[in-house]
C-alpha cells in the first residue's frame, strides 16, 4: 500500500510541478479546435469522390445524358422523374445497370435503369437508345429483360435512370 | 500530456482510413460489383424476390471447401465476363464489405489460379445445389 501512496503522490507533484493550472484547459482547448479542423484539410476531401454530378439537359428528352442505354417509356413524362416512380407504381430492385458519359466533366457514371412496375405500360416518350446492349444469353447485361421481375407485379410502367456511382477508368 | 494532445489530434486521421488490402482495387472491384452484379444482388447485397441475401451472410460459405468452392462455382461467378484476377479481387471485395462479420477476420483470400481451377466447373443446378449445401453447411440454420 505505501508503495502506491507514493505513487501516486510522486505523480500528483509531478503534474502539479510541470504543468499550469490552466494547462488543461489550454489543451482541452486545442484538441477541440484541432479536431474541428481536421475534415477541413485536403487529405479528407481527397479521398471524398462526386457521387452528384453536374447536370445539363433536359430530363423528359430522350438524348438526356443518363439515358444512353434506356430502352422504355420516361418516368419523367409519365408522373414521376428521372429518379422516382410515378404514384401507384413500385420500382422494382432487380435493375439493368449500365454507364454513361455525363457531358459536364467528361466522366462515365454507372447508372441503374430500375423500372416501375405494377401499372399499365405509360406510353408516353419512348426511349431506345440501347447503348451497350447484349444479347439476351448475357441477361445481366440485356435490357429487353422484363426487370419487373423483381417486383410484386411484373407490369412494366415506365423507367428511371439512378446515377449510383462513377464509372472504374482503367 | 502533450503526448495525449498529439494522439488525439493525429487519431481521426488514421480512424477513417479503412484497412485496405494491396490485393484489392476497391474502386475497381465496386464498379465490378456494380455492373455485374448489382443489377440483381442490389447495392448492398441484400437481394430480393428469388435473388439470394449476401449482406452480413455470404462470409458463412467460407466454412466449408465446398462452400468456398460454390462462390466460385456459382453462374454469376464463373461466367461472369472477368478474368480470373478481377474475379478472384471481386470475390475478396464481396467476402469483406458485403460479408462483414459473416466472413472471418483471417479469411484465405482467393487467388487467381484458384478461382481458374473452380471456374473450369461451373454448376449448372446452382438453386438446388445451393440448398443441399446450406443444409450440410449448416443444419441448424432456419433457411
Amino acid at each position: 500500500m505505501k508503495i502506491l501512496d507514493k505513487l501516486f503522490e510522486k505523480s500528483a507533484r509531478s503534474i502539479a510541478q510541470t504543468s499550469s493550472r490552466r494547462g488543461l484547459l489550454k489543451s482541452l482547448g486545442a484538441v477541440l479546435v484541432g479536431g474541428a479542423a481536421i475534415p477541413l484539410l485536403p487529405v479528407a476531401r481527397a479521398s471524398d469522390s462526386p457521387q452528384y454530378p453536374q447536370d445539363v439537359g433536359d430530363p423528359s428528352s430522350c438524348d438526356y445524358w443518363r439515358y444512353c442505354a434506356v430502352d422504355g417509356f420516361l418516368c419523367e413524362c409519365c408522373g414521376g422523374s428521372y429518379n422516382s416512380c410515378p404514384p401507384g407504381t413500385e420500382m422494382s430492385p432487380i435493375t439493368w445497370i449500365g454507364t454513361c458519359r455525363n457531358p459536364v466533366d467528361g466522366r462515365n457514371y454507372v447508372i441503374s435503369y430500375n423500372d416501375c412496375c405494377g401499372k399499365t405500360q405509360c406510353g408516353s416518350c419512348l426511349c431506345q437508345r440501347d447503348e451497350g446492349d447484349r444479347p439476351i444469353y448475357r441477361s445481366d447485361k440485356s435490357n429487353d429483360v422484363n426487370w419487373c421481375l423483381g417486383a410484386t407485379s411484373s407490369v412494366y410502367h415506365c423507367s428511371t435512370a439512378i446515377v449510383v456511382g462513377v464509372a472504374f477508368e482503367k | 500530456m502533450k503526448y495525449l494532445v498529439l494522439i488525439l489530434l493525429v487519431l481521426p486521421i488514421f480512424s477513417g482510413e479503412v484497412a485496405a488490402n494491396q490485393n484489392i482495387n476497391d474502386k475497381r472491384a465496386k464498379f465490378n460489383y456494380q455492373i455485374l452484379c448489382q443489377g440483381c444482388h442490389v447495392g448492398d447485397g441484400r437481394g430480393g424476390k428469388g435473388v439470394p441475401n449476401m449482406k452480413g451472410r455470404v462470409g458463412y460459405f467460407l466454412s466449408g471447401q465446398k462452400g468456398r468452392e460454390y462462390l466460385v462455382k456459382v453462374p454469376g461467378a464463373a461466367n461472369s465476363a472477368l478474368d480470373n484476377d478481377q474475379l478472384a479481387e471481386l470475390l475478396n471485395w464481396m467476402m469483406i464489405e458485403i460479408g462483414k462479420k459473416s466472413t472471418p477476420a483471417d479469411f484465405a483470400y482467393f487467388t487467381a489460379p484458384e478461382v481458374e481451377r473452380l471456374r473450369a466447373s461451373p454448376l449448372f443446378e446452382a438453386q438446388e445445389y445451393r440448398k443441399q449445401l446450406v443444409k450440410k453447411l449448416f443444419p441448424l440454420a432456419a433457411q
